[in-house]
């Protein structure tokens, strides 16, 4: 055997050596080295003895760890038995911070990886035009730019679609019942590869104008076709137009979302041909291989083409790819990442406080430690030991934090709503254990390794005499600890402030209307006319229709305001906060050429602001006399008066809305300002807004004469029976639905934002909590070390007060600089709230000083039980045990 | 630090102890005598003998030995091992302890077993 082979397997041998605990190799190193060397000269060589030797070594070095890790544990369990108090608090401080990450783990985890239910969903893609300039993000996208954006990606893409929701009214058993409905463009079912559970699905060649085969969700097939296995060829009749079923889709498939059946979209070749009509959803299927930024980067480029060759409708507007996945949790990313990244700061602020008791208690047992360096113990087995304790700590939490795990993701899954679109699913699953198993072991390291350190840099003489060096650097590490702790509970509290006072902003805003005591529901009447033989002629007969709804509409509406209990009734096209709106572009006759101007519209009935509560601010309101044949008005709100005239008069002013193709705009008068309203949602900026009757609009309707009507009644309620059969008055055979009250809408808006606040701030007290433990416990500690010097300065005349001053004082300069620190970097961590925080800022006073004053309370509180147990202390005792 | 005491001792200990209580030996001499005094039975591997022997020596059933052969024939890196007193009396129990399970094994299975000895 020459030289190098010899080496080799030396090394080999060596590893397996080093599988052995430290002590058993420290003691017989050499002659496990001097073994293998006999057994070679026997004749036993190479691999043959070095598999011989692996496998009794891995028979043999689990049984040797474990001898010390038993004399370990048991050792670490007589200590937390002599001090209970302590490990009482330990273990709780652990089992809170393990449970609130094992749960927020499960919620990051099984919410925001959650794998969509379509057939190979994770390809899927949403494409979106954007217009920063008007504030309108992940907008629709008009059929001719989606046309030359994918032609153009095709080479990316196995395959597009657009897709538009809309809703009918469906007759089954002769009751009226509003179904939701997709149409789709020919592409959708390569989009969406999922197979029809029953038929067939729909395809290109059922994609052409007045299409009305149909394939129909699941669920729609069970509870209005009995699950009839010979569904396909039956008729489904939605606002009055026999509609043929072609197929079933299979359980869960519902895109976009809770939809009863989807029928061809039919687009006619002019239709394709518009630009600027951005009303479409996109969905993409990624060619398998293509990175999604590479997709990005060329729809962008063909987009940035676009803006320039077609600049009248396209310029300001840039495009946006999402992955489905991402679209999906798009809401609750944002807020079940903070909540998961508090839970991680309590957690280390639990760490921070179990590694300053264990220290305190390693300072309690210097002599001990010191005593069995002194007779032989090797550091390393002290840090070893250290660690088992911490371990030992670290898996009763542990234990105890996966309980509360279980519990809190109940709580979580009942009342955070927000929090968990998919209820079902959530619980402790493999993974969670097994990040809750890396967690406790990180844990244990993290809360032993400051104390280990310390032990094995100690001096055992020194340590022997008492008040060693050991000590010194204990309190400052202590010290440093709680500093780093004070910062943690900062961050926190800072943010929870932030949202709490966006929070109270929102609430204590005006909204633009007056919620209480109304009642509110919809209906959507189908078209009644049949398209002409010129577009001319659809749309005067489209016109003519509505003005019969119009004044159907009003007659409904007198009819609900002669009720006695009744103040007022309206209708508009879409209700604020129903995440329904319309936009319109218009241009200014004082600037023809800017066409790039776009206001949401509401269309109402005469008496709908009224009864909403909106505040007339100057000029008139709409009347019932705006009618067709009447010249055009409009009632404009604040943020368009102020955006367009700011501090002019806009009243007589006329604004050229969009109308048909190649025609004069026509001109809208101004006749009045009312406030400006929250239409999308609370915690947005006001967008220009104006308002015009159902029977002067030119548009704000899609597929039917849909309308929110809104009632204010002097009870506070209404029976909705009462109004569902004054509505079969006028509207018979049309369902009315969505019943609720002003105030639920509200309210509902403002459930999730006050779900994480609450959670936000549960987690805050925790830290505060905790923190509060970290200061006593240091603080104890260093009282009973000093308790000569009180005993000396009581003996000397010192106060009591003076003494409750100076144990206070240590931990108010803890408070200052952990502040600081924290306050700081609140700055860096603020900027992942900027979508939550809502008319507020860390430079206003109340958010930045919050963390700060509450700390100052929480180690006065933390310090108080220390302190007076320092002014308790008998001068007479101390001296003369000196 | 008593231990074991009224526990049977681990295969391993107890030809361990076995092979010890004959004379002091080193490590691989241990190894030699138990496959030759199991009849080729059983082979200690480093792994097993070492930790086995860091167990008897940390619970006092074995001691290291001043003892030391011919110096010719010693290698200094070699450590020899003894039975302590309460090493010795693990094994005099053990083998009570399995006296009295052979003699129920007689009592049981007689008559035609046999007592090999």
């Amino acid at each position: 055997m020459n030289n190098s082979e010899e080496r080799d397997i030396g090394i080999l041998f060596r590893l397996l050596i080093w599988l052995l605990p430290r002590h058993v190799r420290a003691e017989h190193g050499r002659e496990l080295t001097q073994f293998i060397r006999l057994e070679r000269s026997t004749g036993t060589k190479g691999m043959r003895l070095w598999l011989s030797v692996a496998a009794d070594v891995a028979r043999a070095a689990p049984g040797a760890h474990w001898d010390v890790a038993r004399q370990d544990l048991a050792f670490a369990v007589r200590q937390f038995r002599r001090s209970p108090g302590f490990s009482a608090i330990a273990i709780i401080t652990l089992a809170l911070g393990i449970g609130g990450n094992a749960a927020l783990f499960s919620v990051v985890n099984q919410v925001l990886f959650a794998p969509l239910r379509y057939a190979q969903g994770e390809d899927l893609l949403r494409l979106d035009e954007e217009n920063e300039e008007l504030g309108l993000e992940l907008f629709g996208i008009s059929p001719a730019n989606f046309v030359d954006l994918t032609t153009d990606a095709e080479s990316d893409l196995l395959g597009a679609a657009v897709w538009q929701t809309q809703s009918g009214t469906a007759r089954f058993d002769g009751l009226p019942e509003r179904v939701r409905y997709s149409a789709v463009s020919g592409g959708f079912f390569d989009v969406f590869v999922d197979p029809p559970h029953i038929g067939r699905v729909l395809t290109e060649a059922d994609d052409h104008a007045g299409a009305t085969d149909i394939v129909i969700s699941h669920e729609l097939w069970q509870t209005r076709f009995s699950g009839r296995p010979d569904v396909a060829g039956e008729t489904l009749l939605v606002d009055g137009v026999a509609h043929r079923v072609v197929g079933v889709m299979p359980p869960g498939f519902d895109f976009p979302g809770a939809v009863d059946f989807w029928k061809p979209i039919g687009l006619t070749p002019s239709e394709w041909e518009r630009r600027g009509a951005r009303y479409l959803g996109t969905t993409l299927r990624l060619r398998p291989g293509v990175e999604v930024n590479v997709l990005q980067q060329r729809l962008s480029a063909r987009s940035r083409a676009l803006a320039s060759e077609f600049a009248d409708t396209n310029e300001g507007w840039t495009v946006r790819v999402r992955t489905l996945q991402e679209v999906a949790v798009g809401g609750v990313r944002r807020p079940i990442l903070l909540l998961w990244a508090a839970a991680a700061l309590i957690q280390l602020i639990a760490i921070a406080n179990v590694a300053g008791l264990i220290l305190g208690r390693a300072v309690k047992r210097r002599r001990e430690m010191a005593l069995r360096m002194a007779i032989g113990a090797r550091s390393h087995r002290l840090i070893r030991q250290l660690i088992s304790e911490g371990l030992l700590l670290a898996a009763i939490s542990g234990a105890i934090g996966l309980a509360l795990a279980m519990l809190f993701l109940r709580g979580l899954s009942q009342w955070a709503t927000f929090a968990v679109p998919d209820v079902e699913g959530l619980g402790l699953n493999a993974t969670s254990v097994a990040f809750t198993l890396v967690l406790i072991a990180a844990t244990a390291l993290l809360a032993s390794i400051v104390p280990a350190l310390l032990a094995s840099r100690r001096d055992p003489a020194n340590a022997l005499r008492e008040g060693g060096g050991m000590t010194r650097s204990a309190v400052a590490w202590q010290a440093r600890l709680v500093v780093a702790e004070i910062a943690l509970a900062v961050v926190v509290a800072t943010c929870t402030t932030l949202l709490a006072q966006s929070m109270a902003r929102i609430i204590e805003q005006p909204l633009g209307y007056e919620p209480a005591a109304l009642t509110t529901f919809r209906i959507e009447p189908p078209f009644e006319f049949t398209p002409g033989s010129t577009q001319d002629e659809t749309i005067a007969r489209f016109h003519a229709d509505r003005v019969r709804v119009a004044n159907t509409y009003q007659r409904f509406m007198s009819a609900v305001t002669q009720r006695p209990d009744i103040l007022g009734a309206g209708a508009v096209n879409r209700l604020p906060l129903t995440g329904e709106y319309w936009i319109t572009g218009f241009t200014l006759p004082s600037q023809p050429d800017n066409d790039n101007l776009d206001s949401y519209v509401r269309v109402v009935t005469p008496g709908y602001l009224e009864a909403l509560g909106t505040e007339l601010r100057r000029g008139r309101g709409l009347l019932e006399s705006d009618t067709q044949g009447s010249e055009l008005v409009v009632l404009i709100d604040e943020t368009f008066a102020q955006r367009h005239w700011r501090g002019s008069d806009p009243i007589g002013q006329s604004i050229l809305l969009d109308g048909p193709p190649n025609e004069p705009r026509p001109a809208a008068r101004i006749v009045g300002v009312v406030e400006a309203a929250h239409h999308n949602a609370l915690d947005q900026d006001f967008r220009p807004t104006f308002y015009v009757t159902l029977s002067q609009a030119l548009e704000g309707h899609g597929s039917n004469w849909g309308m929110d009507v809104v009632v204010r009644s002097r009870s506070g309620s209404v029976d909705p029976e009462v109004l569902k059969r004054l509505s079969g008055d006028f509207f018979p055979g049309v369902a009315v639905f969505r019943v609720r009250s002003m105030t639920s809408i509200v309210d509902g808006t403002l459930v999730d934002r006050r779900e994480q606040t609450v959670l936000l701030a549960t987690f805050t007290g925790l830290a505060l909590l905790l923190t509060m433990v970290g200061v006593y416990g240091v603080l104890a500690l260093s009282v009973n070390q000093r308790t000569r010097e009180f005993g000396v300065r009581l003996a000397l005349g010192a106060r009591r007060s003076e003494i409750i001053w100076l144990v206070e004082r240590r931990g108010l300069k803890w408070v200052v600089s952990g502040s600081l620190l924290g306050v700081l970097s609140s700055f860096f961590v603020v900027r992942y709230l900027d979508t939550l925080v809502y008319q507020t800022s860390l430079l206003d006073p109340v958010p930045l000083a919050t963390g700060p004053i509450l700390l100052a309370l929480v180690a006065l509180v933390g310090a108080a039980a220390p302190a007076i147990r320092a002014t308790h202390t008998d001068p007479v005792s101390v001296l003369r045990e000196e | 630090m008593p231990a074991n005491r009224g526990k049977p001792l681990s295969p391993v200990s107890h030809h361990i102890l076995l092979a010890l209580a004959e004379r002091d030996r080193h490590g691989y001499a241990i190894r030699r005598a138990v496959h030759t005094a199991s009849g080729g039975a059983v082979r200690l591997g480093p792994g097993t003998l070492y930790a086995a022997l860091r167990r008897l020596e940390d619970t006092g059933l074995v001691g290291e030995s001043a003892w030391r052969p011919d110096p010719d024939l010693d290698d200094e890196r070699r450590r020899y091992y003894q039975l302590t007193p309460a090493g010795r009396e693990a094994l005099l129990e053990e083998t009570e302890r399995l006296r009295a399970i052979v003699r129920l094994g007689d009592l049981f299975l007689a008559p035609e077993t046999e007592e090999g000895r």
